[in-house]
């Protein structure tokens, strides 16, 4: 049976760098799950001045970006606690927001966008289209990036919706 | 010195209430009784500078006069509402004045702060976040997924959100279109009509 649950960064002040804004590693030790990303967004809350911003959802090899902690926090409320915990490292089976760096590991870019702050940015696939992510050979995690430093850096909002299966 | 000022413009130094500045050697006084001065006290040479006088924003008159004489004038309008400034050629030398709109300005006037932006024509959801329409209500997907049965086919959808309320629909995308925002639901098309949607 799977269970949604929602990674978000809430009227957060980013780094003046290339930043993610969410960040999950799937677990590598038992309880083993696969999770499926079939949402992510971002927005600003901070003024009402037009500007392009890039972004991507991109997954990355170590090393990752440090972040603060942050676990995914259930949309239904009978649902149990995400097997995700929070965590500042990226490592596997830990999540967090609003990286202070970047680390070192290449990423590999699934969705490139660009998007105008004022409206804001959601990125909902179609059924086949959503992503994966489980333990693998090679440790990667998966994040909500902007590959260039936002204009205004304060008050972000933005997260992903993972799918927790099995 | 303003008294001084006032007596050497000939500015009648009785009025309780003067205002005045001292800029690139030019001095302009006013009076609560809408008399202006100005002076060049340094001056030893003959030079033309121009004086103009907004009110309320507009030009209401422009002269010229030789720096080496005072200039005095008298207006019919409140001083307290017009802008006074002396200039050399391009170059402004000294003003006096209050703000362009005059004594009336209020804040609610302008926009305070950031305007609230109305979301332009053909803008969708997703990928747009959220859509404003024209009447200032903020338009969203929420975050229950719809059964299939429910959604239109081949496509996630999500509950409607307007300013944080849950509008009843199902729909996987949200549009502004011609002034009207409307929703991609199983059953096609809708549009809201104000307190309802069109079927």
């Amino acid at each position: 049976m799977s269970r949604e649950y929602t990674l978000a960064l809430a009227n957060g002040t980013l780094a003046n760098q290339a930043v993610t804004l969410a960040f999950f590693q799937a677990p590598s030790a038992a309880p083993v799950t696969t999770l499926e990303v079939f949402r992510a967004w971002a927005s600003q809350a901070a003024n009402a001045t037009s500007a392009q911003q890039r972004v991507q959802l991109s997954t990355q090899v170590s090393t990752f970006p440090t972040l603060a902690s942050q676990a995914p926090q259930k949309i239904k409320a009978g649902d149990p606690a995400s097997l995700i915990t929070g965590g500042t490292a990226g490592a596997a089976g830990t999540s967090g927001v609003n990286a202070s760096a970047e680390g070192a590991g290449a990423k590999t870019i699934l969705i490139p966008d660009a998007f105008n702050v004022l409206n804001g940015w959601l990125w909902v696939p179609t059924p086949a289209e959503t992503h994966m992510e489980c333990a693998q050979a090679t440790a990667h995690g998966y994040g909500l990036h902007f590959p260039a430093a936002p204009t205004t850096l304060t008050n972000w909002n933005g997260g992903l919706v993972v799918r927790e299966l099995g | 010195m303003t008294d001084l000022m006032s007596a050497a413009l000939g500015i009648d130094s009785s009025a309780t209430k003067e205002r005045w500045t001292h800029s690139n050697g030019v001095v302009i006084v006013m009076t609560d009784n809408n008399c202006f001065g100005i002076a060049a006290p340094e001056q030893r040479t003959p030079r033309v500078l121009s004086v103009e006088v907004d009110y309320r924003g507009k030009m209401m008159k422009q002269d010229f006069f030789n720096a080496l004489n005072p200039y005095r004038d008298s207006l019919d309008v409140d001083l307290r509402e017009c802008m006074i400034r002396v200039k050399e050629g391009a170059v402004v030398l000294a003003e006096l004045g209050t703000q362009p709109q005059g004594a009336q300005y209020q804040p609610w006037m302008v926009w305070q702060g950031d305007q609230q932006h109305v979301t332009e024509n053909y803008v969708s959801i997703p990928p747009a976040l959220r859509i404003v329409d024209q009447v200032g209500a903020l338009w969203t997907l929420g975050f229950v997924t719809a059964h299939a049965s429910q959604s239109p086919q081949g496509e996630f959808a999500f509950n409607v959100i307007r300013d944080g309320f849950d509008v009843g629909e199902i729909a996987s995308r949200i549009e502004c279109r011609n002034g009207q925002v409307r929703i991609f639901t199983r059953h096609g098309w809708k549009r809201w009509l104000g307190r309802e949607w069109s079927s």
